[in-house]
């Protein structure tokens, strides 16, 4: 018979095995800790009330929790209207994020042609992706922060989708 | 590049990057809900990107969240405090999900194949003592088995896994590892009784597993099949 605590039993083995990634995803794009703290205890509200929603096969379990949180940080920072400016002991956080070796190690055969693929981009197409991946932010954002005119931004960003594309559904 | 060919439509992929904002996101939120061909491609896209995911470094979630998440009342609101129906095959998906999860954390970095789907089933094993849950996964299609690390059994046992179908008489599938995660390989035979429902036990046997043919010590750790 199942109770209730089972459930909860369930849950905190899911929580174990994926909070310090999701907590990773929420901090880098909230940019604050009590913010990203926050979002981290929504996407296991979340999780817990859509785990039926799941669908094996589609996505590995990481990413489609991943995607939950990368979506709530987006929509927390998008709600709130402005992005806060990274506070100093963040900043370490707030670094592009590069890989370890380990890490590397670890990425499973997509994950590296997609790294592979991003790598054979140009610089610009490079970054623009990246930034908008990690740091979900807008076009309008993008531009601002990379100092190109709106249109040059969105010009760069599609090419560089079409030529990842090309790349990834090719290899 | 040419500077004056017209930019491709990526529509697609701007939305499932969060790029577009306003009237832009705004249109493309409905052309998912009317156009399923579109819908695909962002999720297409999604799946493309998600290699990316790995780069996010991790960092150690604070212990106020799991305190939070914790607390009997966090994952019933808004429901009533009563299980209702409708909430049961919910909470079954959350420990079955729990059960591939850890096994994809667990064992995938040695044991990531490429190829067709197998059919797969899991369940997630409850410590009787409720101290947490072992995940076990049963690849249907080879009849390979694997069980998370247990721990269960004192020196001198041996934890052996039982299968209980619907005639109630367990039926052996196999010893777990004293240490590590356990892999066996389950016959047609005894693959052909796993069905949606089952239930997976694990009892303490002397070691070299039960005299009997029937469990003879505690059972340790219990859960219910489902297909993922």
């Amino acid at each position: 018979m199942r109770t209730g605590q089972e459930d909860r039993a369930a849950l905190q083995d899911v929580y174990r095995l994926t909070s310090a990634k999701l907590f990773g995803i929420c901090l880098r794009i909230c940019g604050e800790r009590s913010a990203a703290e926050d979002v981290l205890h929504e996407v296991y509200l979340t999780i817990w009330k859509r785990a039926g929603a799941y669908e094996p096969g589609r996505a590995s379990p990481i990413s489609w929790l991943a995607t939950i949180a990368r979506n709530k940080a987006i929509d927390w920072v998008r709600a709130r209207g402005a992005r806060p400016s990274h506070p100093v002991e963040e900043a370490a956080l707030v670094a592009d994020p590069s890989p370890d070796q380990r890490e590397i190690a670890e990425r499973d055969q997509e994950s590296q042609r997609l790294h592979d693929c991003l790598d054979a981009l140009d610089e610009r197409a490079r970054d623009a992706i990246r930034t908008a991946f990690f740091d979900g932010v807008t076009y309008a954002e993008l531009a601002e922060r990379k100092n190109v005119p709106l249109g040059t931004m969105k010009s760069i960003m599609r090419r560089g989708l079409l030529q990842l594309r090309g790349c990834v559904d090719d290899a | 590049m040419t500077p004056d060919a017209p930019d491709p439509d990526m529509t697609a992929a701007e939305l499932a990057l969060g790029l577009l904002d306003g009237e832009e996101r705004a249109a493309a939120l409905r052309r998912v809900l009317a156009d399923p061909d579109f819908a695909r491609e962002v999720e297409g896209w999604r799946q493309r990107l998600a290699g990316l995911f790995d780069d996010y470094p991790e960092v150690a979630a604070p212990d106020a969240v799991a305190e939070r998440l914790a607390r009997p009342d966090a994952h019933t609101q808004p429901q009533p405090r009563a299980r209702s129906a409708l909430r049961w095959p919910v909470a079954a998906m959350v420990t079955a999900f729990a059960a591939m999860l850890a096994l994809f954390v667990v064992l995938q970095p040695a044991s990531r194949v490429v190829g067709p789907p197998h059919h797969m089933m899991v369940a997630s094993l409850m410590m009787s003592d409720k101290s947490g849950a072992v995940p076990a996964m049963v690849d249907m299609t080879t009849g390979e088995m694997r069980v998370g690390e247990t721990g269960m059994a004192p020196a001198g046992k041996t934890a052996q896994l039982w299968m209980i179908g619907g005639d109630g008489v367990p039926k052996p599938m196999g010893m777990l590892a004293s240490a590590g995660p356990s892999r066996m390989m389950l016959p047609m035979e005894k693959r052909r009784g796993l069905k949606a429902g089952i239930m997976l036990a694990v009892s303490i046997e002397p070691l070299g597993g039960s005299p009997t043919g029937l469990p003879t010590g505690p059972v340790v750790a219990s859960g219910k099949l489902s297909i993922a």
